[in-house]
């Protein structure tokens, strides 16, 4: 008979439990957003590059572990990235995106900060920025060597990240 | 590196006031099938920069980016299946306003049939027992009791419910609040009539087709300029009044539009814009506006005392307590402020 009692209180535990994963989940601050494209072959892209004529394709970076960065110069949380991947090029390859910036702003951004980039695709349309699934800046996704997406972070890279978990994915290839 | 963050905010600050660029379509599709066909799927992708607006009505960026990839794909001669799969491929389904049916969001699309079907099946199995159905009774002594011992935890997860959401609409709903379509949020940004704004758009078109046919009327290509700057076109507006001033139209105020037009199209005072404005200040010493932007140029180069300088000769000359004289002086102060500096010199 108890049983069946409980039975009756149910719904209000039931309500009791909804409310308190809403609360707990409305309160925290945004979670990033999944990305559907991690452990796929990174999207074929191809950008311009900054500052040459050369092309900034996604298919040449196959073959070693690479780190794609999305930035812009009117990014302020980029800038607070920054000094992160100066530290990190000596290390890895990193290659940049310049998301919906004009090349120039570009240019001078990265003279006055230092240019950790391998190379900087210009993608002033936002063109594989959308191949990416971007949704803001900074964004960061490491390419395995056999060009797939092992990893997306949006948000600024601080050390720890780096340490923690984009260096170890980079280990074997480099 | 945090004062380079902190003036960089101020800087989008300053730009802030001027509406962004642009809303809906921003380069229509000839073809009205295929463009109904974008409109429609736009309002179903949801615009991941602000997550509660479909690309067809955010202003973003990246929405106006997600726009010409539909249009293209689209014209391209893609299914919409195929456009959003596209985008579901990169964005997940988080993309899709309305999430689509299957196992993971089974689940969503359950809950509401299964609380309904529990509800009612509860609801039935007191009213049953109600009833002193014989066989019941006598089968189950307790049977009578229980829907008044049920009642109690019942009646308290409703009470709970209705309570809970009842407060929460209190505190978050907004009832009265209508939805803004563009020419609202325009009048309101603009402190203006709705009306007005229909009346502006009227004369862009206006213009627009008397430009059509004779080009070379200074004046027509200013106006037009004015029209676009007002409905929040600033790359149209720029090109227009450009077109308008090298065709002679090289008073203060034209050449001042034209600067401001660049500016708000770019959401930066570059080189090109700071030259007219300097021509502005040539002719008219004690124009407000381009101090005022000649003063963000120089707080661009990070160059405060230049900016304060600029800023202050522009309010001086402003009458008391104007509209500029008053935005001038509230800049002024807050630059100061921020680097520690008394606000009058």
């Amino acid at each position: 008979m108890t049983a069946r009692r409980m039975i009756l209180w149910l719904p209000l535990a039931a309500l009791l439990l909804l409310l308190a994963v809403a609360g707990v989940r409305l309160s925290r601050p945004e979670a990033p957003l999944p990305s559907p494209l991690v452990g796929k072959p990174v999207p074929d892209f191809a950008l311009p590059l900054l500052g040459g004529d050369g092309v900034l394709a996604a298919a040449a970076l196959r073959g070693r572990p690479v780190v794609v960065n999305v930035f812009a110069s009117w990014c302020v949380a980029c800038a607070a990235e920054h000094p992160v991947w100066l530290a990190a090029a000596q290390e890895a390859e990193i290659v940049g995106i310049a998301w919906m910036d004009d090349p120039e702003k570009t240019r001078a951004w990265l003279a006055e900060r230092g240019d950790p980039y391998r190379a900087v695709g210009v993608d002033r349309d936002s063109r594989a920025a959308l191949d990416l699934g971007v949704t803001g800046a900074p964004e960061t996704y490491v390419l395995a060597a056999d060009g797939r997406i092992v990893f997306k972070f949006a948000g600024v890279v601080t050390p720890e990240i780096w340490r923690r978990r984009i260096r170890p994915l980079l280990g074997g290839g480099s | 590196m945090r004062r380079g963050a902190i003036l960089a905010l101020l800087l989008a600050l300053l730009l802030a006031p001027f509406p962004a660029a642009a809303f809906g379509p921003d380069e229509p599709l000839a073809d009205p099938a295929l463009e109904a066909r974008a409109r429609a799927l736009s309002k179903e992708l949801r615009c991941v920069v602000c997550q509660n607006q479909s690309i067809d009505e955010s202003d973003a960026e990246l929405a106006r980016a997600m726009r010409g990839l539909v249009r293209e794909r689209l014209a391209a001669g893609d299914t919409d299946q195929r456009v959003v799969a596209a985008l579901t491929a990169r964005y997940g389904d988080f993309i899709r306003l309305m999430p689509p049916v299957k196992p993971a969001t089974l689940p969503l699309w359950a809950a509401p049939l299964l609380f309904l079907l529990f509800g009612g099946a509860a609801w039935v199995g007191a009213f049953r027992r109600r009833g002193g159905d014989a066989s019941a009774a006598a089968g189950d002594a307790d049977a009578a009791a229980l829907p008044r011992a049920g009642a109690v935890p019942l009646l308290a997860a409703l009470a709970v419910a209705l309570g809970v959401a009842g407060t929460a609409y209190l505190v978050l709903g907004r009832p009265g609040l209508p939805d803004q379509p563009v020419r609202p949020r325009l009048a309101e940004r603009q402190g203006v009539e709705v009306a007005a704004i229909a009346e502006m758009e009227g004369m862009a078109t206006r213009l627009e087709a008397r430009l059509a046919t004779h080009p070379g009327e200074a004046r027509a290509w200013a106006m037009l300029g004015r029209a676009y700057l007002f409905l929040g076109r600033p790359a149209q507006a720029a090109a227009a009044l450009r077109r308008g001033v090298d065709l002679g139209e090289t008073d203060a105020a034209t050449q001042g539009d034209l600067a401001e037009a660049m500016v708000q199209r770019d959401q930066w005072v570059d080189a090109a814009a700071e030259d007219i404005f300097l021509a502005v200040l040539a002719l008219a010493p004690d124009d407000p506006r381009a101090g005022y932007y000649l003063g963000v140029a120089a707080l661009q180069r990070r160059d405060v005392a230049r900016a304060l300088a600029r800023w202050r000769r522009a309010a001086a000359a402003e009458p008391e307590g104007s509209p500029w004289r008053r935005r001038l002086e509230f800049h002024i102060a807050r630059l100061a402020e921020m680097k520690g500096l008394p606000p009058a010199p």
